[in-house]
């Protein structure tokens, strides 16, 4: 969370920064209506360079350790998402995915 | 175990054949000696053999135990009798604020459909523990295994592309306002294009658990940090449409509050009409159970109203109908059916004559009938107040979210505010 707090992604540590983004939202829209300046969508800024932040360095690539299937092959839905616990360990992103597929191509939402 | 690398490709030809399943079947009843129909029925007992085949046999086994343990077969009986309210021309309904935003932005800001969407990878995030189902979604708990940042991954259901576009649109307009929950990465599944949406991790009090211990003082605090939210994206010219405590989180330790799940969220324009088929029941606006289309930001304001009755008087949902029709009914019985045609009239809607003597006809019930020794701390005069100006039928009656930040229910909040900001 460190990364949150040392950019404006946290707005409540820095009340001052996000009243200026707004107020300087607010002018150029006004100008917009009187003259042809285009308003700058800041939301859309800010969230790029969030998420350029939060993303990091591209080059820093994660370490590799092909870790085995976590999910089992006789894993249902209710075996594995009918509480909120903590999984036995961490489970990648595109295994949770790849198994929610499975389901959901079952439940004929690709139909 | 080398299951992995094969899991990929057994289970996406899988689906394929799962797809063709039910053709195959129908086909087999007709022609069972077709050479073709023999060639998919081997090739589906080579699948058949597969674990994940068997995995989707035992779900689907238990999915349907748990449908007849639900009663989920049962045919609906009277909501198939009632048809759609009549609305004459002539009365249209705009936005009192905030109506032209998206009229003088360029279209581009508003445009979400032709949005270009530059996904990240998904190989560095791992999800921890499941936090929430939606009907769109799957929502995690899940760690960015750079740096083990903390996470909320929401892995979405299939849905028209639109739909993705539109939220992701909304959330990249609003990054940065206050209360705003932040949209970090965007991520897909190449194999799949299933999304996934990273977004800040809040941690989260479940309502049913945190909101019986808040107190007078606590409600006003979330209640007006939520007006912030709605303030921020109604000025940007978005509705939320789904505001409710599940889309509301809240740390109460660090008093931080987030509004959260844009996905129902769209763009406001000026004599546009919406689907009424938004927000979840306890929360629908009346318009949206009426029929009326052009409805605007005020229905964050009821769907506010709702959440905020729930709270101060401890009952929660505080209408609790049972479908889409008992919900007006549930309305009626409290603000009374004289002033629920008042509205009607105002906007020209005629109900469907079953929807209306289902209504049937009451009067208005006092709010200080709902006050009881449990909820009197919280159901102070102001708040009472406060309540019966935001539950009003009339959309258009309702404050906005800045009118209603001025309200002296807040003063302890501005109060508190303004001797911390410094001023200069």
């Amino acid at each position: 969370m460190e990364l949150f707090t040392a950019n404006c992604l946290s707005t409540e540590n820095k009340p001052l920064e996000l009243s200026k983004l707004v107020i300087e939202d607010k002018s150029s829209v006004k100008k917009n209506t009187e003259s042809t300046v285009t308003p700058v969508n800041h939301g859309v800024k800010v969230w790029q360079e969030n998420r350029e932040k939060w993303v990091g360095d591209q080059s820093r690539q994660r370490k590799k350790t092909t870790k085995d299937q976590i999910i089992s092959w006789s894993t249902t839905y209710e075996d594995l998402l009918s509480t909120h616990e903590p999984f036995s360990e961490s489970i990648p992103l595109p295994e949770m995915v790849d198994f929610l597929v499975d389901i959901w191509y079952d439940e004929g939402l690709y139909d | 175990m080398a299951f992995r690398p094969y899991g990929f490709t057994i289970s996406s030809s899988l689906r394929n054949a799962s797809a063709a399943n039910g053709r195959l079947f129908s086909f087999l009843s007709t022609s069972p000696s077709s050479s073709s129909s023999k060639n998919l029925l081997s090739s589906l007992r080579g699948f058949a053999s597969s674990a994940s085949l068997y995995r989707q046999h035992l779900r689907h086994q238990q999915q349907q135990q748990q449908s007849r343990a639900k009663g989920l077969d049962k045919p609906e009986t009277m909501a198939q009798k009632i048809g759609k309210s009549i609305r004459r021309a002539g009365a249209p309904s705009k936005a009192r604020v905030y109506a032209d935003v998206n009229v003088v932005r360029p279209k581009e800001y508003w445009d979400y459909e032709s949005l270009a969407v530059q996904w990240g990878v998904q190989d560095d995030y791992e999800v921890v523990r499941k936090v929430g189902r939606g009907k769109y979604s799957e929502v995690f708990e899940g760690i960015h295994a750079t740096d083990d940042d903390k996470c909320v991954i929401k892995i979405l259901k299939p849905v028209k592309k639109k739909k993705i576009k539109r939220e992701i649109k909304i959330l990249q307009n609003l990054c940065g306002g206050p209360n705003i929950v932040k949209l970090l990465d965007i991520v897909r599944d190449q194999q799949s294009k299933t999304p996934s949406l990273i977004f800040e991790h809040v941690n989260n009090k479940d309502f049913k658990v945190l909101y019986p211990t808040l107190s007078d003082y606590d409600v006003r605090y979330y209640i007006y940090e939520l007006l912030k939210a709605l303030d921020f994206c109604h000025s940007r010219g978005i509705m939320h449409r789904d505001v409710k405590p599940h889309n509301v989180m809240i740390d109460h330790e660090q008093r931080k509050l987030r509004l959260i799940d844009w996905g129902l969220a769209e763009f406001y324009h000026p004599g546009k009409e919406y689907n009424v088929r938004v927000a979840s029941r306890y929360f629908k606006g009346p318009e949206l159970l009426v029929d009326l289309q052009d409805y605007d930001y005020s229905l964050d304001l009821w769907s506010l109203g709702c959440m905020f009755a729930g709270m101060i008087f401890r009952k929660e949902p505080f209408f609790y109908g049972h479908d889409n029709y008992d919900q007006l009914v549930k309305i009626a019985k409290v603000l009374g059916t004289d002033e629920l045609n008042t509205y009607l009239n105002r906007y020209r809607i005629e109900l469907d004559p079953n929807l209306a003597s289902l209504v049937g006809r009451h009067s208005r019930k006092p709010w200080s009938k709902f006050i009881n020794s449990e909820n009197q701390h919280l159901a102070v005069p102001e708040a009472v107040d406060f309540v019966d100006k935001l539950l009003k039928y009339d959309h258009q009656e309702r404050p906005t979210a800045k009118e209603a930040m001025a309200h002296p229910y807040f003063y302890p909040i501005r109060n508190a505010e303004s001797s911390r900001t410094p001023r200069g």
